[in-house]
């Protein structure tokens, strides 16, 4: 294995300050890509502001959600607001070849920075465009949060019970999604380039990019006008769920359909390896039954016990971890999916993940995340060849 | 808008061999198919795809919505790789293909003497992705794991429900989180493959994946912070209010997020409480979020009496993020994804209705919506003489009586 990413030749710009961005730029880090993170001066990316914190105090080194998703890159200062940060971005935008972006739609024009003025710049740069509605359309200027996004992007109606509010997960998902798409759709821009020599203007809309979540009940409503509803957890398929066991909850999946006779044997009971219970429409017709024996025979057990047995069977059961848990997963640590970062000044060194996959040539880096502003003297010093007096005075002025 | 000249799609020219199985791996040759790519789906007679369904009568199987969808722009080739000259022509289209995807259990190519060394031997450019529920190392390696199970192993569900004492909830996709993260693994390799002209395997864990793809700042904080998180239902850890609330007609509901002060006074203005804009009580986010109740309360009074769509315009008008819960008919008849030509009919069959349109797009040309999920070997001429230049005699043959479907016993 080399020590350098599968991605070490690429140099990115990360204007980007929210999370779809970030985790994009995070995937393009861990491979090796350099990333030079552009924050407004003092303030900082938008993400330094949102919790997790570190010991749950605030301030703007202390965000874990920054911390996640900053490892490995460089982060320079720059007020984009000002006219003289444009002879600093110039060289910059001049060898990349990936930007990223997430402001409102329309604001990157108005600070001349607009796909067509940086086309002129880099006529081989990859411009991805994150927004909330994507660039166009009657909704382009709406705000949204998670929730909202989630809301419209189909997803939250299909979640939680009947008879309840529509539920939210715990998670970013659509957000993660629309960052994962970002990277997909930079690395594919970037591929085209490389043979055809020329760049692009990528508009990732996170509701369309979150779509993707829900594509079987949406090509469903399209094609045949099924509706599809929250209904708690129920699966269409018996067992496949959730069931309570003595110390938390156990994944109850029924599947592969193949191996239920060696799976289901497990639970003693010769009637559920028989008709009609032997086959999934009998299952299926028979789903309170199933259920409530199913819930009756795991009360006592441990969940761990009742995951490793029906895997043994050749069933697919898992069971509900929690945070903690997941730590002490023996997968986990055989896999060292979890893994120490640097020492950072303010943090000192946290827990992040391995890589999303491994590679046989390159692994991921867990490098850590950079102070506001750390990389000023080496980008625009050492690289860019200013000297200590002009950074001094662009820091006094208020550019950088 | 973003204006359109088309390129070549910026997959053109990629041959994928899709081994692909239920959602996730079919989900990430989607992908790649959408954008440009070749991709043949390999099809095992005895075993229909899951998104095929369970029946054969008057072949259903061609019929699901579920197949066309996940496997649209793709081509349908019929080989059992266990019949030495079945598998000599998967070993052709090898040689000539820049990636294979597969979602079988580790250790199953492997037995098929179809591992990455042996592909590796017919094309050494070759790209293997490698899909499996929990890596193809450690203890649980040969362990089984559907949606369901990884997304109650990985924690995420843990973070998921109406509150701390509620049973917990499922988001339900964690196949296409994962076959998306597959794409990303597929087209890391292809990026690295274009600079070195190595090929590659690659590992993925769709527990890790998955994990790494959600829920990073979560783990990063139990570690930091020792708290694990719970459920905390349709409020905001920071921000208050955040709810999901009822309006006028049946099961119709509206969002909506409070961030920062100002929007606090626009909503007390929206709601009819001007008392409360200046009120010491519900001042800052922490005060709001232990009176959240209560605000609730009050929402719940305004949205009751208006239309989400109306009730939203209003509140974003007021500088507040809110949005209606959009069901999957009202995505369908959604103006704003009308406007931006979001939905796509099949360039070579428009009749047959419409389908997503893709995740992004790109000025120089992007997805293109060609075909839907194809026949069930609607291809084997196609690829087994056209392409290879075999005899007819050689295609496999289809007999009704002999398929089985992945919902056997049914």
């Amino acid at each position: 294995m080399s020590s350098l990413g599968l991605l070490s030749h690429l140099k990115v710009l990360d204007l980007s300050q929210h999370v779809a961005g970030s985790y994009c730029t995070r995937l393009l880090a861990g491979f090796g890509a350099k990333i030079i993170k552009v924050e407004q001066p003092k303030v900082g990316s938008a993400l330094r502001h949102q919790g997790p914190f570190y010991h749950n105090q605030p301030g703007l080194e202390r965000s874990l959600l920054f911390h996640w998703l900053s490892g490995d890159k460089q982060s320079i200062t720059l007020n984009l607001e000002q006219a003289r940060s444009m002879e600093l971005l110039q060289p910059l935008i001049a060898e990349a070849d990936i930007l990223l972006e997430d402001f409102a739609p329309g604001m990157i024009e108005q600070l001349n920075l607009g796909y067509k003025a940086l086309q002129h710049i880099n006529p081989r740069l990859v411009m991805v465009s994150i927004s909330n509605f994507g660039q166009s359309g009657p909704r382009k200027d709406w705000k949204a949060t998670e929730i909202v996004l989630y809301a419209m992007s189909g997803g939250m109606s299909l979640t939680g019970d009947k008879g309840r509010p529509p539920l939210n997960t715990g998670t970013l998902i659509s957000q993660y999604t629309a960052g994962m798409h970002a990277y997909l759709a930079a690395l594919i821009a970037y591929y085209r380039c490389q043979q055809n020599g020329q760049g692009e203007w990528i508009d990732v809309s996170i509701q369309e990019s979150a779509l993707e979540n829900v594509e079987v009940k949406l090509a469903e409503a399209l094609q045949l006008n099924q509706a599809a509803s929250r209904n708690g957890d129920q699966h269409i398929l018996v067992p496949w769920e959730c069931c309570p066991a003595q110390d938390g909850y156990a994944a109850i999946v029924g599947g592969p359909m193949r191996q239920w006779q060696s799976g289901a044997a497990m639970f003693d009971q010769p009637d559920l390896l028989e008709p009609p219970l032997n086959t999934i429409t009998g299952r299926i017709a028979h789903r309170q039954e199933i259920q409530s024996r199913l819930k009756a025979l795991l009360a006592t057990q441990p969940k761990r016990e009742i995951y490793h047995q029906g895997q043994a069977g050749g069933l697919a059961f898992g069971y509900l971890a929690t945070l903690a848990e997941v730590f002490h997963s023996p997968q986990h640590e055989s896999r060292e999916f979890f893994k120490p970062t640097e020492e950072h000044p303010e943090v000192g060194t946290l827990t992040t993940c391995n890589a999303p996959f491994h590679s046989s040539h390159a692994g991921w880096r867990t490098g850590r995340a950079p102070l506001l502003g750390e990389h000023n003297t080496e980008i625009y010093g050492d690289h860019l060849g200013h000297t200590a007096e002009v950074i001094a005075q662009l820091r006094q002025e208020g550019v950088i | 808008m973003i204006e359109t000249e088309m390129s070549a799609r910026p997959l053109s020219g990629i041959r994928v061999l899709d081994l692909g199985h239920e959602w996730s791996c079919p989900h990430t040759a989607r992908f790649l198919a959408d954008f440009g790519a070749e991709v043949i789906k390999i099809e095992y007679l005895q075993r229909l795809d899951f998104m095929r369904g369970g029946k054969i009568e008057n072949r259903a199987y061609d019929q699901k919505v579920s197949f066309w969808q996940v496997h649209r722009n793709k081509k349908s080739l019929t080989l059992d790789l266990r019949n030495p000259a079945e598998k000599e022509i998967f070993e052709e289209l090898v040689a000539i293909a820049d990636i294979v995807v597969e979602n079988s259990r580790p250790g199953v190519l492997d037995r098929l003497s179809l591992g990455y060394e042996k592909l590796q031997q017919i094309n050494p450019q070759i790209i293997l992705v490698s899909m499996s529920a929990f890596g193809r190392t450690g203890p649980e390696a040969s362990y089984r794991g559907y949606g369901g199970t990884i997304e109650a192993i990985s924690g995420i569900q843990s973070l998921t429900g109406y509150g701390p004492d509620d049973p917990p909830r499922r988001i339900k996709e964690m196949d296409v989180t994962n076959g998306i993260m597959g794409a990303c693994a597929a087209i890391t390799a292809l990026i690295h493959r274009q600079s070195t002209q190595q090929g590659d395997w690659i590992d993925l864990s769709e527990t890790e994946s998955a994990s790494h793809g959600l829920i990073g700042e979560h783990l990063m904080a139990y570690a930091a912070n020792g708290e694990s998180g719970y459920p905390l239902g349709n409020r905001h850890p920071e921000f208050a209010p955040q709810g999901c609330y009822p309006c006028q007609g049946d099961d119709r509901w509206l969002v909506l997020t409070v961030q920062t002060e100002a929007e606090w006074q626009a909503l007390c203005k929206l709601l009819g409480h001007a008392d409360w804009a200046s009120d010491q009580r519900y001042q800052s986010a922490e005060s709001r979020r232990r009176r959240h109740d209560e605000i609730d309360a009050e929402i719940i009074a305004w949205t009751q009496r208006q239309q989400a769509a109306t009730a939203c315009d209003a509140l974003q008008a007021a500088g507040i993020a809110a949005g209606p819960v959009m069901t999957m008919s009202d995505l369908c008849q959604d103006e704003h994804l009308h406007q931006r030509d979001y939905y796509q009919a099949p360039a070579q069959a428009p009749d047959q209705g419409q389908y997503l349109g893709f995740p992004f797009r790109l000025s120089k040309g992007a997805g293109q919506m060609l075909s839907r999920g194809p026949d069930l070997g609607a291809h084997n001429q196609e690829i087994i003489c056209e392409l290879l230049g075999h005899a007819e005699t050689d295609l496999p043959e289809i007999k009704a009586e002999a398929l089985g479907t992945s919902l056997d016993p049914l």
